[in-house]
């Protein structure tokens, strides 16, 4: 029998890391589909009407824009720190830190009125995130502290700190929950006229076009790309690793710290006590399968908060709702794990180039 | 509670007979409900969720409705995600559902929100009584914690101190252990509690830990306001006593639990439900219920002698007649401030938004 060795592949066109993706996904339903039959239920009717209700209706994909808006902002933050080799597990952390300078802005900012103040809004969520993130890029910038370690642990007090101001301070009153008054109309963000989506999400779309002529085209970019591929290169270079790596985490904090802006403004109207409600873990998934393209990024957004939404129309046919939480881990897990034939190849052993 | 519950339907149909009519919807048989809910975990959670979940089977088989068939229970709807929580409903709506419960208190502003688009479903909330076109529940769970004080007091002979496993603080949990310490002064003036808070709603190593520090401070008998079976699990452990919280525990616990506090909410249910079937529900009432519905599970009799028994369902029956006002005066806090004078009783409101703890609470915060 021939021996088989793995190969690292030269390179993949976006094609073929688009067909891998969907290649697995289908795998991922495969998988899943056995076990619905296990538990009695036809697979093919189930996903069927997953599909209509949340993909295919204009209800569902305005829903599933509405719930992808924040994953779409963590994912967008943890890209760019990926992009660099930084891993920003942090992105929970900084989302609730930017939705409470939000709050923070609106109980005790000036009072600007429409887009000034929605904007001077956007702005303190976006510096709260990046003032978090920046809390662990300084002591990794200078004395090389993992940032792994540190954005993870953040988190925690982030959330901490977000759930004492909520059922504390800023507790809205005659009411027995942890979260605050709802926010006043002139903050609130419109909607698109005729279709019943936030303003946010085109916004969201420029960040997102933004960020790809950034790594695309400014030199910035560029060092952030040489950096993540190899860091001696880079310092050889002469790039300057310290401000990139401040730099990147700021901005990865800072876009996450928006999506507390567009929950806060477009979605919910108020800061709960669990708000982030694991979207910044999620935009860690969602930034590795899109592979760290933003525009990417904005479409498995969509497709993820789909997915959580149809939980809902799974659980009415009578299927628990265990297996749609399973579903969306599966195919998770499934697609990552294809991303391994993505970028290795079998081979003879004996064949192609020299062992 | 019968009493309440009958001028409550009372009120609401007098109310519904001045009114423009609610429902122009014709009456049906209750068997005919299509009922949803709304849970935030998996509704058979071991807790809270679990003792609304199973108030809505038992009102649902009381009133002979398939509850395989006729009962849409969602779970695991967060309530930090509108669009999850709207697509719940909206699916529940277009299975024909007639009521939905939300059991989580984050739902409410939604769904009152959803009241509008959906008119002609009937939305009730785990809530105060805070939005008018959604029907409200809630119950005095101060009552029952009353008598898990008491309970808890006359068994600790020979000591005044009390212990109470706390979750994280908010009114709710205040209420849970300023009855629990009223009940345990009526039982012994003297008689103390010393709160631990676990800063968290559920998490089995803390509750543990804390239960080991009452223990290892001296403390036999104690309350909770805990979910996970941690507290009882760790008295069983150490030779210590509880009184367990949201639903009956003793099967987890069988040594070491007395009784349980229990959410006994079928016969809330029961009523939404009946004037749902008959169209003269009030979309604006307001449930807030004792008496059976804030009570101790039975008594586990290996542990609590039989006169102690017969004690504490005095007190419970002196609650239901009036003759025990939980919050009544001269209440102080544990600072020293009369909350409450001699002779007068605490307003509802002041109830359900305790912010003080009474006074012979220890470590509160």
């Amino acid at each position: 029998m021939k021996k088989l060795r793995l190969e690292r592949k030269t390179s993949g066109s976006g094609f073929s890391v688009f067909l891998n993706s969907v290649l697995f996904t289908g795998v991922a339903l495969v998988v899943c589909g056995f076990i619905i039959a296990a538990v009695g239920f036809n697979p093919i009717e189930v996903y069927a009407k997953m599909f209509r209700k949340a993909f295919l209706s204009a209800r569902g994909i305005r829903k599933a824009i509405e719930s992808g808006l924040p994953l779409m902002l963590c994912g967008l933050g943890v890209s760019i720190a990926f992009r660099m080799n930084l891993n920003n597990i942090g992105a929970e952390g900084q989302y609730a830190v930017g939705a409470i300078f939000g709050v923070a802005y609106v109980l005790y900012g000036p009072n600007l009125p429409g887009v000034p103040g929605i904007l001077a809004l956007a702005c303190c969520c976006f510096l709260g995130g990046a003032l978090w993130a920046l809390l662990c890029a300084a002591p990794r910038a200078f004395w090389d502290v993992d940032e792994s370690i540190t954005t993870l642990m953040l988190n925690y007090v982030a959330l901490i700190l977000l759930s004492y101001l909520c059922l504390g301070p800023w507790k809205a009153k005659g009411q027995n929950m942890g979260q605050t008054e709802k926010i006043p109309d002139a903050f609130v963000i419109p909607e698109i006229p005729g279709l019943e989506v936030s303003m946010a999400f085109p916004a969201v779309i420029v960040i997102a076009l933004l960020l790809f002529f950034f790594y695309r085209y400014t030199t910035s970019g560029f060092q952030i790309n040489v950096i993540g591929k190899s860091p001696t290169a880079a310092r050889y270079a002469g790039i300057n690793i310290r401000r990139n790596i401040l730099l990147v985490l700021g901005l990865s904090g800072g876009l996450a710290g928006l999506a507390g802006f567009v929950q806060y403004v477009a979605v919910t109207g108020r800061v709960q006590e669990n708000m982030p409600n694991n979207a910044g873990y999620t935009g860690i998934v969602i930034a590795y399968l899109s592979r760290f393209n933003p525009i990417v990024v904005i479409i498995v957004s969509i497709l993820f908060a789909g997915l959580q939404n149809s939980s809902a129309t799974v659980q009415v046919m009578g299927v628990p709702a265990q297996i749609a939480t399973m579903m969306q881990g599966a195919i998770m897990v499934i697609v990552i794990a294809g991303d391994f034939f993505q970028r290795y190849k079998f081979v003879a052993a004996g064949k192609g180039g020299k062992a | 509670m019968k009493k309440r519950t009958l001028s409550l339907v009372m009120a609401a149909s007098m109310l519904t007979m001045c009114a423009v009519p609610v429902s122009a919807e014709e009456a049906k048989d209750p068997s005919e409900l299509i009922v949803g809910e709304l849970h935030y975990s998996v509704a058979e959670d071991g807790g809270f969720a679990q003792a609304l979940h199973t108030g809505v089977v038992q009102a649902c088989e009381n009133l002979g409705i398939d509850t395989s068939t006729n009962l849409l229970t969602m779970e695991e709807i967060s309530e930090e995600d509108p669009a999850l929580i709207e697509s719940a409903v909206e699916e529940l709506v277009d299975s024909g559902a007639d009521i939905i419960f939300g059991c989580s208190t984050g739902y409410a502003g939604l769904l009152a929100e959803l009241q509008e688009e959906f008119p002609e479903v009937v939305f009730a909330q785990y809530n105060n009584d805070v939005y008018e076109n959604i029907v409200e529940f809630q119950i005095r769970g101060y009552e029952g914690m009353f008598q898990a004080g008491y309970l808890c007091a006359l068994m600790n002979e020979g000591s005044n101190e009390l212990g109470f496993e706390a979750s994280m603080d908010d009114a709710s949990v205040r209420t849970a252990i300023n009855s629990f310490a009223l009940g345990a002064k009526y039982a012994n003036p003297d008689a103390t509690v010393q709160v631990v808070w676990a800063d968290s709603w559920y998490d089995l190593d803390i509750e543990a830990n804390n239960a080991k520090t009452l223990i290892d401070s001296g403390i036999k008998y104690m309350g909770m306001e805990a979910s996970s079976p941690a507290v009882p699990q760790t008295c069983e452990e150490n030779g210590a006593f509880c009184v367990g919280y949201n639903v009956d525990m003793e099967a987890s616990a069988p040594g070491a639990v007395m009784t349980s506090f229990v959410w006994n909410w079928t016969p809330i249910f029961q009523d939404i439900l009946q004037q749902t079937a008959d169209g003269t529900i009030d979309i604006s009432a307001d449930y807030y219920e004792g008496g059976e519905c804030s009570s101790l599970a039975e008594f586990n009799s290996e542990l609590v002698p039989e006169d102690i028994q017969e004690k504490v369902l005095e007190v419970r029956d002196q609650i239901a007649s009036g003759e025990i006002v939980v919050y009544a005066g001269e209440l102080k806090d544990d600072k020293g401030n009369v909350l409450v004078a001699e002779g007068e009783t605490m307003a509802d409101e002041d109830i359900l938004a305790q912010d003080f703890f009474v006074e012979n609470v220890k470590g509160g915060k």
